[in-house]
């Protein structure tokens, strides 16, 4: 690997202005690490030709004097974006073979700011997912190996873009998080992945899972391409009812802020019975960076914690079964060979088999807490405690300017090691979810590897629409834990 | 609450997925695991509490936009991923006898 997959984007930048290298040189230089990486699999869509293309206008741009926030940027697209004339699939049969014929607003943001695609990367499927094997097009591995030497899974359901990034295959990537699917694949990767205030970025032209829950957010190597890419993709977009007509500000001048004076809330219910050792130590010592920085430590109580992850398994569920209705074989994706009996038949069939199990399970789960008779007593009950979660954190913001917590009850799982029943799988989100349900904005700082040699991370949390805030305080945990990101399952 | 052969039958005809009679069993029991953890709601007293609907609600509204067109007359475009269309249409198994 060159070293120029090293540098972070304001290297990039630097050096781009300066002509010490071209964006087609780092494109390039780019291009050769996912394809040397191939077996790790983050790829479905490789677009190399697209690629070189705009990076010759990114060079052109930057002679004018023209650059944008993503100048000659190679990143990795989370195949959930629509992208207009490229393949995109949800890592789901059912779209193996969807060319949009739009593009989505996210995509459209970074690419007017000279962002360069090198491909799509895989996900969960419909990002229904915390490992990535849920993908129709195989296991994505992580470039992080465990102690004996196998690979883990780069969480999920972002786990091509976690992979992509933390294996120098990308400088950034797009991720979606609807419970985690940004935070917790950073996590496992060792990445800096940052979910905004809901509705900061646009939904359109995002393949939906669940709506109310729905969005995007930048994976990046540090905190400061965080904030740099997160200003490039966020913005209000009249095509999406959802999206949050406020100014973006530019995140980038929260970097380095002092964080003297700034309350922090450790809230008691995250340190959950059982909770690993080296996890809550890690917890410990990111607090008293915080503290040694100025900050001020206050123990909070969110009380309505533990019932965040059932309320997300009914209203995440319940709106996925309506968005994926649309799949249906009649319109566009895959529809089942035949012959059929009657139209219905055509439905059953080609659900039944362009769906994976994962998927099929939510889509039950979802019609089921939806179907009358059971639709107060699951999801309207989910609604109601989903304002309770809501309120607590309201009032904990009434005390506190963010809230620090673990980002994941555990480092990555071993590939084949990972929990085999679903609800042990759902449990892996419980520290995630529930800033989710908020709409509030989170991001994973990685912070350590544990004694198994694998990335730990923390949580921020701050207010709705004040994302600078968490920015300012992931910089200094930055600065202080000094993380090195050297997977060690990469190819030299 | 739990999920039995008839309430599974049920749900997998409203979302047209069909479940092999071999593994319903097995979708039976992890369902029925995920519903038990979900009734630990009714602990939560919400007697007083309105359902969170928009989420947007909790920081202002969402934006209001004039109701105006902004395209169509895109046949091609929009037939173009269909996996079966004549004559621009989409095509479908016969549902009319």
């Amino acid at each position: 690997m060159t070293n120029l997959n090293k540098l972070s984007m304001d290297q990039v930048r630097n050096s781009l202005k300066k002509g010490e290298f071209s964006a087609v040189e780092l494109a390039k230089s780019y291009i050769q690490a996912m394809e040397k990486n191939r077996d790790l699999n983050a790829f479905i869509t490789e677009t190399s030709e697209i690629a070189l293309k705009q990076a010759e206008e990114s060079d052109k741009r930057i002679k004018a004097g023209n650059a944008g926030l993503m100048e000659g940027m190679p990143i990795a697209i989370k195949d959930l974006f629509c992208t207009k004339g490229v393949r995109t699939t949800a890592s789901s049969k059912i779209l193996e073979n969807f060319i949009p014929e739009y593009e989505s607003t996210v995509t459209s943001n970074l690419f007017s700011q000279g962002a360069v695609m090198l491909g799509k990367v895989a996900c969960d499927e419909f990002a229904m997912g915390s490992t990535t094997l849920t993908s129709f097009f195989g296991t994505v591995k992580s470039p992080w190996k465990d102690q004996k030497g196998e690979y883990t899974v780069p969480g999920g359901s972002s786990g091509g873009s976690s992979t992509a990034v933390s294996g120098f295959m990308a400088i950034g990537a797009t991720g979606t998080d609807t419970g985690g699917s940004i935070r917790q694949p950073a996590s496992f990767t060792g990445l800096v992945g940052a979910k905004p205030t809901y509705g900061r970025c646009s939904r359109w032209g995002t393949i939906a899972f669940a709506s109310s829950l729905d969005q995007a957010g930048p994976m990046t190597r540090t905190v400061r391409d965080s904030a740099i890419m997160l200003e490039a993709m966020a913005g209000y977009d009249q095509k999406d009812s959802t999206s949050a007509n406020r100014d973006v500000p530019c995140f980038e001048n929260a970097i380095g802020k002092s964080v003297k004076g700034m309350r922090i809330g450790i809230p008691k219910e995250y340190r959950v019975d059982g909770l690993n050792e080296e996890i809550s130590k890690e917890w410990d010592r990111i607090a008293q960076i915080l503290k040694d920085a100025g900050a001020e430590l206050v123990d909070i109580s969110l009380a309505t914690t533990k019932y965040a992850g059932p309320v997300y398994y009914i209203i995440a569920p319940a709106e996925a079964s309506a968005n994926l209705s649309r799949y249906d074989g009649v319109r566009f994706g895959f529809r089942a060979d035949g012959p059929f009996d009657n139209l219905d038949d055509m439905y059953l069939k080609t659900r039944s088999q362009g769906f994976g199990d994962e998927v099929q399970r939510r889509i039950l789960m979802g019609t089921y807490v939806l179907s009358s008779g059971f639709y107060d007593a699951y999801f309207t009950k989910a609604q109601k405690v989903r304002r309770l979660i809501a309120e607590d954190f309201k009032q904990a913001f009434e005390k506190v300017d963010a809230i620090l917590t673990p980002s994941s009850p555990s480092s990555a799982y071993t590939i084949g090691k990972e929990p085999k029943d679903p609800l042990e799988m759902y449990l892996s989100d419980i520290f995630t979810i529930p800033a989710s349900m908020a709409g509030l904005p989170a991001m994973n700082v990685p912070t350590n590897l544990d004694s198994n040699g694998l990335p730990l991370g923390m949580q921020l949390i701050s207010k709705h629409f004040d994302e600078n805030t968490m920015f300012s305080l992931a910089s200094v945990i930055e600065e202080a834990v000094d993380f090195q990101l050297n997977p060690n399952g990469l190819k030299e | 609450m739990g999920v039995d052969t008839k309430t599974l039958d049920r749900i997998c005809e409203l979302s047209r997925i069909e479940i092999k009679e071999e593994n319903k069993q097995d979708v039976i029991s992890k369902l029925d695991n995920v519903i038990h953890w979900m009734d630990s709601l009714n602990e939560v007293d919400t007697s007083k509490v309105e359902p969170l609907v928009n989420v947007s609600s909790l920081f202002g509204s969402a934006p209001w936009r004039e109701d105006k067109a902004t395209g169509g007359n895109k046949v091609e475009q929009v037939l173009k991923n269909a996996p079966s269309q004549m004559e621009e249409h989409f095509l479908v198994p016969k549902v009319v006898e």
